[in-house]
């Protein structure tokens, strides 16, 4: 559309020889000064030079315009560079455009000068038509809280608060369980350096309760994320405890006269805790949660009590609703970690029905120092000590028909750990481990597994279980050895099972407050799987750990890490600045069918649920456009990317002459 | 000057990403390949309205050439999906009234692969050559 | 499905009233959204409140003026839902195009109960007329065309329709395949059922229905194709769109009546589009006549990219254009083509996305390169 009083300036760009040798530019230059609105057209050896830049500069003061056009190169190279000149200029950098005439025309018609200039006419003729209804924009900018919410407390999750709050940033760190630590807190040694996981986290997890900067919610979930980059604000619910925090001292005397049994998740199961708890030794927090589905004197109201009597400091109030609260941050760091394939699943080997199958989760506490066993290897059924043991590896992965397609990646090597655990502490025992292949990539990985098999002597029967049936006391194990394609029947006294990885429960849930996305196999959905790991689709967001999927303590550390110095980074600036372009819809137009809310991958627009139309959240647009396309109406279009722009822009590009 | 031989007149939409990219690539290497196709950069392929596309072949292009990056490669995550979905819807509108929807095509073309973009617009250049003026055109030069 | 089967003998329109009015009268529903007649015999919709005064209603008219009654939902729900329970009469076309203006949070079904009825065919308007003038009544010879199998008065869409049966409603009132004289009304939901529980109906099942209903899709299914086929014929290349629509004069009546062109403002109307074409002089130095048709071409065209993967073939646009352009023809065919690719059947639930909202990963691999 042509409008008046237009003042546009247009410079070609001789590239040296790169386009004059094929362009000609004057012709260019002549043809296109007889364009409606050009008030200035001009051609120069070498634009992007200090002294072509100086020109356009100028000329923006000289002859007042108010549009500039530089037909040069690709605007992959340039465009910065003209933009920045001509806003030093007073210009509003959007009201300057770029025609390829290099790559586009000049380079791929070398010897066809008549067509290239032809062509370099309407490519700038099209720019012209574009430029006209270009808005002058300002960045959109957004301030930035400089906090960071962090989920999950597990080793990722530590990780990260400690980075981020070492940085000086404030950190909200919520963790569902009673404690952090998550699963390298249950751990017996770790792989491949066979040090105590606990002397290695524990000081970590002091360092996070002790940290003026971190605020730790445990025993806490996340209930509702709103906002976007920079400025989320969360509402984080802290579960009714039923004990007084500030009071309880973590002395532990209502956990002795508590009479109630309850398996312990952190045991796994193969030991009890009491329905008034503190999950382990170093817990951080210290201090007691009642389970009120279990304790007596929550379920019946009234009774018991004993602890409320036991307690020094008189903690104990057996009341209270939790509490929300909401706090804002600018930056969030998923780090919900994964679970291990529960119970029953695997009907044909036992597991569930036969005490003396495990998972090998409950075999990392029967090898733990500190576990219920104080680290003996002994049978849950008799308590004896197993002298054949019998390891199955992939029960679950690898096997998509049934389960997971995926592989779970560390159970080769906790595998390999707790056979070599197991003969340390049971030296004239026998362990064996059916496995379909060993992927041992890491550092000094496969050195391990081969310690495993050579100094321990595990063997190692390449083959499939297919089951496992009492036999008096022993547990008789059918499988097949594939290298020599014969049966093997092991009469074991105790069967683990590497059960499959799974992404922590209610991720799900999760993913949909905080609008990011999952895999098919519920991981946390990277950005970009090569170039972009760390962080998810929504800007602002990062992911760390097992729960974008599963890894070693190693990987997670530096995966944490690395979203830690994503996420502070991000915080470093006082304002966000967004490109402008995004969308913007006319509600006297938009007829509010949704189509555009639908279609956005960013979760963007949202239908007002009074007026019925769409509103664009600028912060999480991301200005692809899809929108726009998908709108029947023309109600919601891009800026400087409207309907009639485009329109224009063909008309040019078919003109004919 | 309308020339008494044909010369078809193509309009590209090209992604800013892969193929606005593979196309600046093409021209480094000094590719050649026929000038007919007159390109615009669009943010991401899932940003083009069909009726861009109808717009074009009535205002008088014979073809018109769409790319977008390959399925998992695109900047937006799955414009490209969009992309292809309304173009189908195109397609499908064209072939059923007769009006040669050959014309148009959508292609992924990966930023690296400035070869391949310079072989693609050749041989469409050809196919719309061999095919002739649009229909859409041509009913306006002949009543 | 279960239902009550009742007498009505030669009174067929009382009969029904009289089952509407009870509605009203138990006070199951507060008010009815129907077809009700006008005093030149033609019907409008219309709310009745007053059980009353239900004569006036005439749900089996077989004919449908102006919009489709899911237009009228819509323009009444839209905003907001309705505070009174309604009850509205619809045709099998407009259930399917309800639902996919719930798709389109054009509709709120909040307090609406669905009566469908089914509908074997309905005429032109003006055809109509011309029945009631000659002092017949429509909807009789309606149940005679069904009792020899065929019509060749119904509009082009009736002929070719494959749904004489509402896909979806709360109650349905059926006369397809059931013996003369008699109306089953059909309880297509819980709701529906306990309306007619309410009213002390006994509730029975008609399997012959289904045979009916059955017949009539086969033989349709064949004039279905046969009718496409020779529009895909006569509508073949750029000659055969101009001869189509050289008489259009470009009054957007089939855009308006369109239940799926639901814009507040057409984007081929407005001036976000609007469209002069400004290369035409250039094209023509040769031939001295250039015919403007290329916006005319844009708006169908284009309207058919916005909506036919949702096209319900109701063929209202057909019956809307003043230049008596068969509309459907081209329409139906673009929408039954699009809607092939994608697997897809307007109206068929409210739960599947229309083709425009989403994609998927793996599909339309035909139409790369
Ligand atoms: C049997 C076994 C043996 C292993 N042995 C070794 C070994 O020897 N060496 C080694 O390197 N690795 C080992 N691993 C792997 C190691 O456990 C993981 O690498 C590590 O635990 C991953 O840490 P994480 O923080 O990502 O996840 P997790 O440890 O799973 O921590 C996640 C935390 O997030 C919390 N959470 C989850 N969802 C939410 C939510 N919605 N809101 C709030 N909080 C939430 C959980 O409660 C948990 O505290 C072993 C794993 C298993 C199963
Ligand atoms: S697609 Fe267009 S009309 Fe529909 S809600 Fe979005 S902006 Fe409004
Ligand atoms: S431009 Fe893209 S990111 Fe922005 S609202 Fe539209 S679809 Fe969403
Ligand atoms: S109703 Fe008929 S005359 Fe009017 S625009 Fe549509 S086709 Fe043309
Ligand atoms: S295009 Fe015609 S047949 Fe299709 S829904 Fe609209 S009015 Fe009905
Ligand atoms: S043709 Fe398109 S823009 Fe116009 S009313 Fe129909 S759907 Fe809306």
């Amino acid at each position: 559309m042509i409008k008046v009083n237009e003042r546009i300036g247009v410079f070609i760009c001789h590239c040296g020889l790169n386009i004059a040798g094929t362009v000609n530019v004057e012709k260019v230059a002549e043809e296109i000064s007889k364009c409606k609105g050009v008030v200035h057209a001009e051609h120069y050896i070498f634009m992007c030079s200090d002294p072509g830049q100086e020109k356009v500069r100028q000329t923006i003061k000289e002859k007042k315009l108010d549009g500039v056009i530089v037909a040069a190169c690709s605007p992959d190279l340039h465009e910065h560079t003209f933009r920045s000149a001509a806003a030093s200029a007073g210009l509003n950098p959007y009201r300057v455009e770029i025609a390829n005439i290099r790559e586009w025309v000049a380079w791929p018609h070398e010897g066809k000068g008549e067509e290239a200039t032809e062509k370099a006419i309407k490519i700038i003729d099209a720019a012209i038509e574009k430029l006209r209804d270009n808005m002058a924009l300002l960045p959109v900018e957004v301030p930035v809280t400089k906090k960071v919410l962090v989920i999950g407390g597990g080793i990722a999750g530590i990780q990260a608060a400690l980075d981020c709050a070492d940085a000086g940033l404030d950190v909200y760190l919520v963790e569902r369980g009673q404690s952090i630590g998550g699963k390298m807190a249950q751990l017996s040694e770790t792989f491949p350096t066979l040090d105590c996981p606990q002397c290695i986290e524990t000081p970590k997890m002091t360092a996070v309760a002790q940290h003026p900067k971190i605020h730790l919610y445990a025993y806490s979930e996340i209930e509702d994320v709103n906002g976007y980059v920079g400025n989320f604000k969360v509402k984080i619910k802290r579960k009714p405890t039923f004990v007084d925090w500030d009071k309880c001292t973590g002395c532990r005397e209502c956990m002795k006269v508590c009479p109630v049994k309850v398996p312990s998740e952190y045991e796994r199961g193969i030991a009890d805790r009491k329905a008034i708890y503190i999950s382990f030794p170093q817990a951080v927090p210290n201090k007691a949660v009642i389970d009120a589905e279990n304790c007596i004197r929550m379920k019946y109201g009234k009774g018991c009590g004993l602890c409320a009597k036991n307690c020094p400091s008189k903690a104990i109030t057996f009341e209270g609703n939790g509490s929300i609260e909401e706090v804002k941050v600018g930056a969030i760091i998923v780090a919900t970690g994964f679970d291990v394939m529960g119970v029953n699943s695997f009907g044909e080997y036992g597991y569930g029905k036969y005490k003396d199958v495990l998972d090998a989760l409950q075999f990392e506490r029967l090898l733990a120092p500190a576990g219920p066993t104080s680290g003996k290897v002994l049978r849950p059924s008799d308590g004896r000590e197993p002298k054949e043991v019998v390891f199955v590896q992939c029960v679950g992965s690898r096997d998509p028909d049934n389960w997971h397609p995926y592989c779970s990646k560390i159970c080769c090597m906790y595998i390999a750990k707790q056979a070599m655990l197991y003969k340390h502490a049971v030296p004239d025992g026998q362990a064996y481990v059916f496995y379909i292949d060993i992927r041992a990539d890491g550092k000094g990985y496969e050195e391990f597994v081969h310690r495993a098999m050579t100094e321990d002597g595990v063997i190692y029967l390449r083959g499939k279980v297919g089951k496992i049936v009492e036999e008096g006391d022993k547990l008789r194990v059918y499988g097949v050895d594939t290298l020599t394609g014969r049966n093997v029947v092991i009469d074991a006294d105790l069967v683990v099972l590497a059960t499959a990885v799974e992404p922590s429960k209610g991720i799900d849930d999760l993913a949909r407050k905080l609008r990011i996305q999952l895999d098919q196999d519920g991981w946390l959905s990277e950005a970009h799987l090569k170039l972009r790991p760390l962080e998810s689709l929504t800007s602002g967001i990062f992911i760390a750990g097992a729960a974008q999927y599963i890894k070693d303590i190693t990987d997670t550390v530096s995966q944490a890490s690395g979203a830690a110095a994503k996420a502070i980074a991000l915080l470093s600036r006082d304002k966000l600045e967004k490109e402008p372009i995004v969308a913007t819809v006319d509600e006297e137009v938009c007829v509010g069918c949704g189509n555009c809310v639908s279609i956005c991958t960013y979760n963007a627009v949202e239908l007002d649920p009074e007026l019925k139309v769409a509103r664009v959240n600028e912060g999480l647009c991301e200005g692809c456009g899809a929108c726009a396309a998908t709108c029947p109406s023309g109600a919601i279009q891009l800026i400087n990317n409207t309907k009639k722009q485009i329109f224009e822009m063909i008309t040019a590009l078919t003109r004919r002459d | 000057m309308e020339k008494d031989y044909f010369e078809p007149v193509i309009v590209g939409f090209l992604c800013r990403w892969c193929a606005a990219a593979a196309a600046d690539a093409a021209g480094t290497s000094r590719l050649h390949y026929p000038p007919n196709i007159r390109p615009v950069r669009v943010n991401c392929s899932g940003f083009i309205d069909p009726v861009y596309i109808l717009r074009a072949l009535l205002e008088g292009a014979d073809g018109v050439f769409v790319a977008g990056c390959r399925p998992g490669d695109c900047h937006y995550v799955d414009g490209n999906l969009k992309a292809r979905r309304r173009i189908a819807i195109l397609k499908e509108t064209l072939k059923t009234l007769g009006l040669e929807d050959q014309r148009v095509v959508f292609e992924y073309i990966s930023t690296s692969e400035g070869s391949r973009y310079a072989e693609l617009v050749k041989k469409f250049t050809e196919k719309i050559r061999g095919l002739g003026p649009s229909p859409l055109k041509k009913k306006f030069l002949t009543v | 499905m279960r239902g009550a089967l009742l007498e009505t003998g030669e009174e067929t329109r009382r009969t029904i009233n009289n089952f509407l009015s009870r509605l009203l009268q138990e006070k199951m529903v507060d008010a009815i959204l129907a077809p009700i007649e006008t005093s030149t015999g033609l019907v409008t919709p219309g709310f009745v409140t007053n059980p009353e005064k239900t004569h006036i209603i005439d749900v089996l008219a077989p004919v449908i003026p102006g919009v489709a009654m899911a237009t009228v939902v819509s323009q009444i729900t839209h905003e907001k839902p309705v505070e009174k329970r309604l009850g509205v009469i619809l045709k099998p076309c407009d259930i399917r195009a309800l639902v996919e203006l719930v798709k389109f949070q054009q509709v709120n079904l909040e307090n609406i109960y669905l009566i469908g009825v089914d509908c074997y065919g309905t005429y032109p308007v003006i055809k109509y007329k011309e029945i009631l003038e000659k002092g017949n009544l429509p909807v009789e010879n309606v149940f005679e065309a069904l009792n020899k199998g065929g019509e060749t008065e119904f509009r082009d869409s009736c002929k070719v329709c494959l749904n004489p049966v509402p896909i979806y409603s709360d109650l349905c009132i059926g006369y397809i395949g059931i013996e003369k004289g008699k109306l089953f009304i059909e309880a297509r939901t819980e709701k529906g059922e306990e309306f007619l529980r309410k009213l002390g109906f006994k509730l029975l099942e008609l399997k012959e229905r289904n045979r009916a209903v059955a017949e009539i899709l086969r033989e349709r299914e064949t004039k279905r194709e046969k009718y496409f086929g020779e529009a895909e014929k006569e509508l073949n290349g750029m000659e055969g769109i101009n001869s189509f629509f050289e008489d259009c004069i470009a009054c957007h009546n089939c855009m308006e009546v369109c239940p799926i062109c639901f814009c507040k403002e057409c984007f081929f109307d407005s001036d976000r589009y609007s469209y002069v074409n400004q290369n035409y002089l250039e094209w023509n130095p040769l031939e001295g006549t250039v015919p403007m048709l290329q916006a005319k071409v844009q708006f169908h065209v284009g309207r058919a990219v916005h909506m036919a993967s949702s096209c319900v073939h109701c063929g209202l646009c057909e019956q809307a254009c003043p230049q008596d352009i068969a509309l459907y023809k081209l329409f139906g065919l673009i929408a039954r083509n699009i809607q092939r690719i994608f697997n897809y059947t307007p109206g068929r639930s409210v739960e599947e996305k229309p083709p425009v909202q989403e994609f998927k990963e793996e599909e339309l691999k035909e139409f790369i390169g």
